[in-house]
C-alpha cells in the first residue's frame, strides 16, 4: 500500500449506512477480529449520555457499537489485559494512557492494535444535560445524536430538530467541554497504529480520514481492504491540508486555555501556590476514587501512595504528595480523577500543573512514544555532573 | 526563639558516610542542625523519602553520595541525579522551592568538604527561613 493517509469507508452496505462517517472503523474492527482475540469498544445503552464497555469477539453486533460518544468519557485503557491480543478504539488521552502502561510493562505493545480517534474534546454529561434542559428546553432523553463540527456543538433530537451553539459561547458560560479537554493539546493520536476521524473529509460524503502510523496499522488496514471490509482511496490534497489546519486551530485553542487555567497558578509566589494547593485538597475525604479511576496508576495495592498512615496529620497527605510525584511523569490529562472525585476537587488541574511544569522544562510529554523512558526510571549517564 | 534549621541528610554508606566519619575523626566542626540517615547507596534515596522529610517538618534535605564514576555499585548515583533533577521541579511546582534540596558528592577522603557543605547548606536554609509547611502548625 502506498502513502500513509487515506479516505476510507466500510465495504458492507449496512455498516456504511449505520456507522459514523461511513463506518470505516466498524469495517476495520470486523476485519481485525480474525487476527485479534477481542475488540474493546463502547456500546450505547440508551441516550447519548450512557454507554457500557463492550468486548466483541465476533463481528456480530458490530453495527451497534460506538467508537466514542462525546458525553461518555469512559477510560477504555483500564480494560486491556496482559497477554490478550486486543484491538481497542481510543481517544488520544486513552491511547496515551495505554502507552504509559506499555512503558511500565502492564501491556505489551505487540499485543494491542490501537485504533485512535481524532478528538476535539468530550462533554461532562451532567452539565450538558442541565444545559439542554435550561437553555434549549429539551429533555436529554430526546437527543438522538450529538456532534461537534466547525466549532459548534450540535444536538439532533429524535423528532428531527437540530440545536446548535458555538462551543466558545458555551465555555464562556461555564458549559461546553470538560475542563481537561479544553487544555488538552493532543488532538490526533499519533501514538496509535491508525488514527481515524472526519476532519479533512468532504462534509456531504460519509467518509473517514485514516492516517497509518505503524507497520501493524498498515497490515491491519491492508487486510481489511483485501477482505473487502474497508474501501480506501487517496485523500483529496486540499482536504488533507484542511485536516492539518483544524488540528492547528484546536491545539492553539488548547494552548490558550492552558495559559488561562494553569497560568495564574504558575504566576503565584511559591508560598501562595502551596496555600492554594493545600486549600484545594482540604475537602479530600480519602476515598481514593481518583486513584481507582486513574488510567496510568497501576502499582496496585503496594503503591507508595498507600504506605503512609492515614491518621498522620501532615500538611498535605502523603497520598496526594506521592500521586503528584508519580503523575508528574505520567499524567495524560484525561480528567478521570476530577470526574471521580465526590468532593469535586479539581485534581486533573493540579496534576496537570505538575506535569506541564516538567514538560515545559524538559519537553518530556507522557504517553507519546513507547521509546521514551519515564524520568524517574532513568539510569543513563547524567551529563554535566 | 531564633530559627534553627532542621536538616535531613541522606548519606551513602561508602563515600559520604565515610566523609562524615572522616570529618569526625579529623575533629572538624560543623553545625549540629543536620540529622543523618545512612543508605547503602544514594541510588536508594526514593523521592518519597525526600517528600516525607519535608511533610514531617524538615526545613532542608541533603542528598549526598559518591562522585560520578566512583559509585560502589557502578551507576547507582546516575539514578540519584535524575531523581534530584526531577525533585527540584516537583518542589518548585509545589511551592516549597528547589533551593531547600541539595545534592553533593563527597568521597570518603573529603571530610572537610562534607563539613563545609553542611555549614553552607545550613546557612542557606537559615536565610530562607522555616519551611512553608511548618507554619501550618502541624
Amino acid at each position: 500500500m502506498m502513502g500513509t493517509e487515506y479516505w476510507g469507508w466500510a465495504g458492507e452496505a449496512h455498516l456504511r449506512e449505520h456507522g459514523e462517517s461511513g463506518g470505516a472503523v466498524s469495517g476495520l474492527l470486523a476485519s481485525v477480529l480474525s487476527s485479534y482475540d477481542e475488540v474493546i469498544v463502547i456500546r450505547k445503552t440508551g441516550t447519548v449520555f450512557e454507554a457500557e464497555v463492550h468486548t466483541l469477539d465476533s463481528p456480530q453486533g458490530i453495527a451497534r457499537v460506538q467508537g466514542a460518544l462525546h458525553a461518555v468519557s469512559i477510560e477504555l485503557s483500564h480494560y486491556l489485559q496482559l497477554g490478550r491480543k486486543t484491538a481497542i478504539v481510543l481517544k488520544p488521552c486513552e491511547a496515551r494512557a495505554v502507552i504509559e502502561n506499555i512503558k511500565r510493562n502492564h501491556v505489551r505493545r505487540e499485543d494491542v492494535l490501537l485504533i485512535g480517534l481524532n478528538c476535539g474534546g468530550t462533554l461532562p454529561p451532567v452539565k450538558t444535560k442541565e444545559y439542554l434542559r435550561t437553555q434549549f428546553g429539551v429533555s436529554p432523553g430526546d437527543i438522538a445524536k450529538e456532534e461537534i463540527a466547525k466549532g459548534n456543538l450540535i444536538f439532533f433530537t429524535t423528532d428531527g430538530q437540530e440545536l446548535s451553539r458555538s462551543i466558545d459561547e458555551l465555555e464562556e458560560a461555564g458549559y461546553g467541554r470538560r475542563e481537561s479537554c479544553r487544555y488538552c493539546d493532543v488532538k490526533i493520536p499519533s501514538m496509535c497504529d491508525i488514527a481515524c476521524g472526519n476532519w479533512g473529509t468532504p462534509a456531504e460524503k460519509h467518509i473517514t480520514f485514516l492516517e497509518v502510523f505503524t507497520d501493524a496499522g498498515a497490515a491491519a488496514l491492508e487486510a481489511a481492504v483485501d477482505g473487502g471490509y474497508v474501501s480506501v482511496s487517496e485523500p483529496g490534497e486540499k482536504l488533507a491540508a484542511v485536516r492539518k489546519k483544524i488540528e492547528g486551530i484546536m491545539v492553539k485553542m488548547a494552548k490558550g486555555w492552558q495559559e488561562k487555567m494553569l497560568g495564574p497558578f504558575m504566576a503565584m509566589e511559591p508560598k501562595e501556590r502551596l496555600d492554594a494547593i493545600h486549600a484545594a485538597l482540604a475537602p479530600c475525604i480519602g476515598c481514593y476514587a481518583c486513584r481507582k479511576a486513574c488510567p496510568v496508576c497501576k502499582c496496585g495495592d503496594d503503591c507508595k501512595c498507600f504506605q503512609a498512615d492515614p491518621d498522620d496529620q501532615l500538611p498535605i497527605s502523603m497520598f496526594h504528595a506521592v500521586r503528584f510525584l508519580h503523575l508528574m511523569e505520567s499524567c495524560v490529562g484525561c480528567g478521570q480523577c476530577s470526574d471521580a472525585c465526590p468532593m469535586e476537587i479539581p485534581l486533573a488541574h493540579l496534576h496537570q500543573l505538575f506535569a506541564k511544569a516538567y514538560e515545559g522544562r524538559t519537553g518530556y510529554k507522557p504517553g507519546m512514544s513507547c521509546g521514551d523512558i519515564p524520568p524517574l526510571s532513568r539510569g543513563d549517564f547524567p551529563e554535566g555532573y | 526563639m531564633t530559627f534553627e534549621p532542621k536538616i535531613i541528610a541522606f548519606l551513602c554508606n561508602w563515600c559520604s558516610y565515610g566523609a562524615a566519619d572522616m570529618a569526625g575523626t579529623s575533629r572538624l566542626q560543623y553545625p549540629p542542625n543536620v540529622r543523618i540517615i545512612r543508605f547503602m547507596c544514594s541510588g536508594r534515596i526514593d523521592p518519597n523519602f525526600v517528600i516525607e522529610a519535608f511533610l514531617r517538618g524538615a526545613d532542608g534535605v541533603m542528598m549526598t553520595g559518591c562522585h560520578i564514576g566512583d559509585c560502589h555499585y557502578i551507576d547507582g548515583n546516575y539514578k540519584t541525579v535524575h531523581r534530584y533533577e526531577f525533585l527540584k521541579d516537583y518542589l518548585d511546582t509545589l511551592g516549597i522551592g528547589s533551593e531547600r534540596l541539595t545534592l553533593a558528592w563527597c568521597s570518603a577522603a573529603e571530610g572537610a568538604k562534607f563539613a563545609q557543605t553542611v555549614a553552607d547548606f545550613t546557612e542557606q536554609i537559615r536565610r530562607l527561613g522555616p519551611s512553608p509547611f511548618k507554619e501550618r502548625g502541624q
